[in-house]
């Protein structure tokens, strides 16, 4: 053994403790802010939370009382009708990419334009369904923000769908045909189906993600202080209505900005939870 | 008496590669064809054309002819054909769905709605498949969940369960262990009685166990077929020879210490 073997041991100890202090570092640096804003939101959320906060209509200006009912329901809406159109555009696009548009000009351009609409403000898509569809409808509704919103979870569907189906192995492929089953009904029943689980991951993730858009919703849904189910009329969401008590002058609006931002984040958090348990679950069995 | 199957002259070339080489080759009702040859050397090609699952594949030109009982393949639906040549995989390819759907599958995607009528062709599958006893108390479980062995009894129950008349083979036990082999020995000659089969295996002893006949193949070409007791003592070609020589079994057998052959290499530089 070489005279100075401890001093090179003693001094690996000490490399690996920095490296790992640095990482830990790191770590904390992402996890800070995650934790505070959870922290901050459930602490000034939670108080807001009762049963009013989800079954009523915001009360009359200035006075107490009321909830955000309305904008629960609207943002339900909004997704539900987003989700109705998206996700078989979306899936019907991804597979012919994936299954029938392998090579070629169009589904390169297809794929070109599709990761360029994913990469648009959602501003911008809300500017654009404003001109599209508020001005000729001549008012705001709550079909033009779910058009908005479909416009951002069609990217994601088509992009999920397709790298899906391309990992499933092709040999699933080859074993259907081989049955004599023609191309269109393995595809189907076998290959959208062994993709099904990674499809339905990236639609919750997208959807979770679709439910927290203020931006597009706020010349497209616009917001409604009432109940308001007409797909025609404007609806309230519960990011409008986070932007609009949080920056009203009264005490309880703000209170219940924070209830509503926490249910949110609980929305969110449920869809990739969501997300995680049958992607997870699937992969064991 | 018609063969079943037969390529006469063929040629394939995957683009400007050519895999086969003036193929020509019968199979007989109710036999068990082996083809065995090095890796490369265009046994699955072949099998596939027999199927024409070769079609999918862009850039692929077949000149000659391949017949299914006297009629050409190419002038037959492929799902029409695929149906009565069925074939199955080196890798087991269980859907991902129940045992009982798997096995239903075929018959459910031809038509067959009846429950009852399902079930028995369930039921016969997976009986001829050597499979019925181990799974018939799970058969709603995933297939996927079965073991390599047993999965790849189930992919031969669901080819039978579309009431094939010939079952085309590739390495089907290649990724099993030797008693999952076994078991699929037994049942390849179990099968053999009603249905046509042809063999890929890289394992020689298998091709000698099982098969009537055996076809060597050799950089694209058949280079030797014949009755397997034949072929394998008396091979007329010394490629084959050379080839049978190199199995280990063989010379422990005869007590020779031959020389080990390096597996005949990348063929497409011919
Ligand atoms: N899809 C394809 N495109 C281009 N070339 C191919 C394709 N499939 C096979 N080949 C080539 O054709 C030749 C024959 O391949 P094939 O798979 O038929 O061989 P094999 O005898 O089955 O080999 P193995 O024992 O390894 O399975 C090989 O040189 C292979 O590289
Ligand atoms: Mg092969």
């Amino acid at each position: 053994m070489p005279p100075d073997a401890g001093r090179w041991t003693a001094w690996r100890r000490v490399q690996e403790r920095a490296v790992t202090l640095c990482l830990l570092l790191a770590t904390g640096v992402v996890l800070v802010p995650v934790a505070s804003v959870l922290y901050v939101t459930v602490r000034n959320g939670i108080a807001a939370w009762n049963w009013a906060f989800f079954t009523q209509v915001p009360a009359a200006v200035g006075a107490s009382g009321g909830g955000v009912g309305n904008a629960i329901a609207g943002t339900a809406l909004l997704v539900m009708l987003a989700l109705f159109v998206a996700a078989p555009v979306g899936l019907m696009a991804g597979v012919y990419l994936s299954e029938f548009g392998r090579e070629g000009g169009f589904p390169r351009a297809v794929r070109v334009v599709n990761d360029a609409l994913m990469g648009v403000p959602t501003i911008v898509l809300g500017i654009f369904v404003y001109a599209a569809v508020v001005v000729p409808m001549g008012h705001f509704s709550a079909l033009a923000g779910s058009v908005a919103l479909a416009l951002i979870l069609i990217p994601t569907v088509v992009r999920v769908t397709e790298d899906m189906l391309r990992m499933v192995p092709p040999e699933l492929r080859d074993a259907g045909l081989a049955l004599g089953v023609p191309e269109w009904r393995v595809i189907t029943s076998i290959v959208l189906r062994a993709a099904f689980p990674g499809i339905l991951t990236g639609i919750a993730l997208g959807v979770a993600r679709i439910a927290g858009e203020t931006a597009p919703l706020l010349f497209t849904a616009f917001g409604n202080p009432n109940w308001a189910l007409n797909p025609l009329q404007p609806v309230s969401a519960l990011p409008l209505q986070v932007f609009l008590d949080a920056v009203s002058p009264y005490a309880d609006l703000q209170q219940k900005a924070w209830g509503a931002a926490l249910l949110l984040i609980v929305i969110v958090a449920c869809g990739n939870g969501f997300a995680r348990a049958y992607t997870y679950g699937r992969k064991v069995g | 008496m018609t063969p079943v199957l037969e390529a006469e002259h063929l040629h394939l070339m995957y683009g400007a590669r050519p895999a086969l080489h003036d193929v020509t080759l019968d199979v007989r009702e109710h036999e068990v064809l082996a083809i065995i040859g090095p890796s490369g050397c265009g046994k699955s090609t072949l099998l596939r054309t027999f199927n024409r699952m070769n079609d999918r594949i862009p850039g692929v030109r077949v000149i000659g002819s391949v017949r299914f009982r006297g009629r050409s393949v190419f002038d037959i639906e492929p799902t029409s054909l695929r149906r009565q040549v069925g074939m199955v995989f080196q890798r087991p390819t269980p859907f991902p769905m129940s045992i009982f759907d798997n096995v239903a599958y075929g018959p459910r995607m031809h038509g067959v709605r009846d429950r009852r009528r399902l079930k028995e062709i369930v039921e016969t599958s997976l009986r001829r498949a050597a499979l019925w006893d181990e799974v018939k108390d799970k058969l709603s479980a995933p297939a996927a969940a079965l073991s390599g062995g047993q999965q790849q009894r189930l992919c031969i129950a669901r080819t039978l369960a579309v009431e094939p008349q010939v079952i085309l083979l590739d390495e089907p036990t290649s990724a099993l262990d030797p008693g999952a082999t076994a078991k699929i020995e037994e049942l390849i000659e179990e099968l053999a009685g009603a249905y046509t089969i042809v063999l890929v295996t890289h394992n020689l002893d298998q091709a000698e166990r099982v098969s009537d006949r055996v076809a060597f193949m050799l950089a694209g070409e058949v280079v030797e077929v014949g009755p397997t007791a034949e072929v394998f003592e008396r091979p007329r070609d010394p490629r084959t020879e050379r080839y049978l020589a190199g199995r280990p079994l063989t010379v422990a057998r005869r007590g020779v210490r031959g020389p080990r052959l390096a597996p005949v290499g990348e063929w497409g530089a011919r």
